[in-house]
């Protein structure tokens, strides 16, 4: 029997950005009810609606004007769940109100950089997120450009805090039918992700910093990299006498299990030899089978065909009702259900195409955008 | 006392290392009473193992790996708050036993190692519901319970380059990079504890447990969705601090040694109001108030733009934009975040007890604020095995019971006996 963990659960989501388009996608992936209300101006991240809408409702709802407002105020009573990014503070503010007239709702509020504090009305974007984080001095090589990682990850990650606080709500709720406010700001987010970095940084006075050299632990192999992670003397081990490798004894000094980490490109030009002669995938499954951790550099493009992701149905596409966009494939969800394939077809909804179905058995005459 | 969303919620954890640790306390965080269940003989690897690592240097500066190296190591330290900690010896049936009286007790279970082990153990999701029908798996190997890699190792510097994250990381044409840190890992982590959170909301609802499980593989490649927004991916190699939606996005060399600042120009008023500051001829030209005109001459701009930073301080450059509106920061290293005024402000940074008399160090707060059942720190990382008391209290053992156990090495803490 398919399981669908938050059948029944009605969330609204009324964002500009990625932190509540994402955290939408993750509910809709869980089997909730998800309408994106949207104003009618036009949308910020339309380009990235393939990737976010997918199997959300969609209406647009003028909620800056009282008829409109009055109307989302009857949402608000048909919803579990609110999620909002909004920048604008009059605009955020309209929403806490009228969320906080329901006893039972809860409103998830996503930020870049919090609701009240110094930083708080600063403009900001995922790269100062990233920046403000320390994620960006310690992605990169020494004295070199420091990195964020690629694309909006901060948003996402505050998408995932929002989705958590919003389910913790709903634990809650279960047992004191009392819905409540949810804050969350990227920036806290990501500094949690960072935990170990942060308490790194006052155990070792300062530490952690960008790595010596771009290869880091990739390995050069016939047709691409490598990575091979050594976290133990028995792997350290069991790799030499699988491949055949026998170090100089002049060289032993540097291969120590002390001294390997600040010895690495020794270690390729050990291990060259026998890495170019085979493929990555060569590599990979030879490494694994003796529980080696070790994995293949893939370019995204690759993902989609990858035998691994085929057979779990990790990609999913756009259903043929939903004309004009790239079918895809698109990542799936980062966790599922046991034994389920998550859905391989979603349907992208045409903006406000449900706006009279879900609206009008609300609405006075003449308050319909 | 404020009351926490999951102070009603019990958790018995298998989980180790970075990932599954991190989920587990993100749920301990909103108030789930964890007990991590560690091996009585082989310590969570983030520990550094009984005898002081020689291969991973996570001890404190300030006294290093003292006598009981296992319980001073930063990684295990930073993932593991809010948890008890016990050992029990789950090959033996008395552990085994013992483990599943307490997961009678449970809501949830958890675990990330490759399938095979909890099946090989007896500890399937089918000998869990038969002694607790409602209960809920959380099962976390790197690759996912199902197709041809399932079995494979995998931690966060393996899935990087295999989720497509490394391959799009690095230097714009230079090579391939992958994190500073393990950080595959810490996503694993946010959906292990969303896919728990999203299962208990469906039994609250039904009654019913399940089995969720976490691909940290699919967790990451859940990050890069944005590139495949106009179908089927191309691969540009790595982007450095490039966006498909605004251009210019990067991070600036400024005055002083490794001190940069980080702008980004979402629309055209941020360009009007960067080119303002910045001042240089060049960048005045009207066709680029167009995002397509800049991605065009990116580079150019970019070096436009280094030509004004690099002979002033990130904190001014930081400030002037700031100033102007303009989404700017100086790159923080992590002692500066340990001292950046919007975390100050927030109070999110709470100095923590730390175990084995390491001086209270500040920890990251709780990743999302729930404004009427707050969660909150309520004691730091366990010491290997150190709550055995907490075993006597579920299943009813006596303290004669809990040293017989310990004699027979199927509980105890720190290294086994000879």
């Amino acid at each position: 029997m398919s399981i669908s963990l938050l059948k029944g659960v009605r969330a609204l989501e009324i964002g500009i950005g990625i932190k509540a388009g994402f955290c939408g996608k993750l509910l809709v992936d869980a089997g909730a009810e998800v309408i994106k209300v949207d104003l009618p101006d036009p949308s910020p991240n339309g380009e990235f609606s393939v990737w976010l809408d997918r199997g959300k409702a969609s209406v647009v709802l003028d909620w800056r004007i009282s008829e409109g407002r009055d109307l989302l105020r009857r949402l608000f009573e048909t919803a579990d769940v609110v999620i909002s990014d909004l920048e604008v503070p009059a605009e955020r503010a309209t929403l806490e109100r009228l969320a906080a007239k329901q006893s039972r709702l809860i409103h998830t509020s996503l930020t870049d950089l919090g609701h009240q504090g110094p930083f708080a009305k600063r403009a900001s974007s995922d790269l100062v997120v990233s920046a403000l984080s320390g994620m960006c001095y310690i992605n990169g090589v020494a004295g070199r450009l420091p990195l964020r990682e690629p694309g909006n990850q901060t948003a996402i990650v505050a998408a995932l805090a929002g989705f958590m606080g919003a389910m913790a709500a709903l634990i809650d709720r279960s047992q004191t039918k009392l819905g409540q406010p949810v804050e969350v700001s990227a920036l806290e987010a990501m500094v949690n992700v960072l935990s170990p970095s942060v308490l790194q940084c006052s155990y070792q006075a300062g530490a952690p910093f960008r790595r010596s050299t771009a290869d880091g632990f990739l390995f050069d192999c016939a047709d691409g990299k490598v990575s091979i992670i050594i976290s133990s003397q028995r792997s350290w081990e069991t790799i030499l006498e699988v491949w055949g490798i026998v170090p100089d004894p002049s060289e032993a000094h540097r291969f120590t299990e002390q001294s390997r980490r600040e010895n690495m490109d020794a270690i390729r030009q050990l291990f060259a030899p026998f890495l170019l002669s085979k493929t990555r995938r060569e590599v990979f499954e030879d490494l694994c089978l003796l529980r080696v951790p070790c994995g293949m550099l893939m370019s995204p493009g690759e993902l989609p065909l990858d035998e691994h992701l085929l057979a779990r149905g990790s990609f999913d596409t756009l259903s043929r009702s939903s004309p004009g966009a790239p079918a895809g494939p698109y990542p799936g969800p980062g966790f599922r259900v046991a034994g389920q394939v998550p859905a391989a077809e979603r349907r992208l909804p045409r903006r406000g195409e449900d706006t009279a179905r879900l609206l009008a058995p609300l609405a006075r005459p003449g308050t319909l955008a | 006392m404020q009351r926490m969303s999951l102070e009603h919620i019990r958790i018995i954890d298998l989980t180790q290392a970075w990932a599954g640790s991190y989920a587990l306390q993100l749920l301990a965080d909103f108030g789930a009473e964890v007990i991590k269940v560690e091996a009585r003989s082989r310590p969570d690897p983030w520990r550094g193992g009984f005898e002081a690592s020689r291969g991973l240097p996570c001890y404190p500066a300030d006294g290093g790996p003292g006598v009981k190296p296992y319980n001073r190591s930063y990684l295990a330290n930073s993932v593991n708050r809010n948890k008890f900690g016990i050992t029990l010896d789950l090959t033996t049936p008395e552990g085994k036993a013992m483990f599943l009286d307490l997961v009678r007790t449970a809501d949830v279970v958890s675990e990330n190692f490759t399938p095979r082990v909890m099946h090989n153990l007896g500890l399937g999701y089918d000998e869990l519901k038969n002694v607790q029908p409602s209960i809920i798996l959380l099962s976390m190997p790197a690759f996912g319970l199902s197709g041809p890699y399932r079995e494979y190792p995998g931690i966060g510097g393996t899935i990087e380059p295999m989720s497509g994250n490394a391959w799009l990381l690095g230097e714009p044409g230079g090579t391939a990079q992958v994190s500073g840190v393990m950080y595959p890992d810490a996503i694993g982590g946010l959906n292990g504890a969303s896919a728990v959170l999203a299962a208990l909301v469906s039994r609250e609802a039904t009654g019913l447990g399940c089995h969720v499980e976490v691909s940290q593989h699919e967790g990451m490649i859940a990050m890069l969705g944005e590139f495949f927004a106009h179908g089927e991916m191309e691969s540009p190699g790595p982007l450095g601090n490039r966006d498909l939606a605004f251009v210019p996005n990067g991070i600036y060399r400024a005055l002083g040694e490794d001190e940069w600042v980080a702008i980004a120009v979402r629309n055209a008023t941020d360009w009007e109001r960067l080119v303002e500051c910045v001042g240089a001829p060049s960048l005045r030209a009207p066709e680029l108030h167009s995002l397509d005109a800049r991605r065009s001459c990116e580079n150019q701009i970019d070096s436009a733009i280094t030509a004004w930073t690099v002979g002033r301080a990130a904190s001014d450059i930081e400030s002037e934009l700031v100033g102007a509106g303009l989404p700017a920061a100086r790159v923080r290293s992590m002692r500066d975040v340990l001292a950046c005024p919007q975390l100050a402000a927030t109070g999110y940074l709470e100095l923590t007890p730390q175990p084995e008399g390491i001086a209270p160090a500040p920890t990251p707060g709780i990743i999302a604020n729930l404004k009427r059942t707050p969660g909150r720190i309520r004691m730091p990382a366990p010491g290997h095995g150190e709550h055995s008391s907490v075993l006597g209290q579920l299943l009813g053992l006596d303290a004669v019971s809990l040293a017989d156990l310990e004699t027979r090495g199927i509980i105890g803490a720190g290294p086994p006996p000879p």
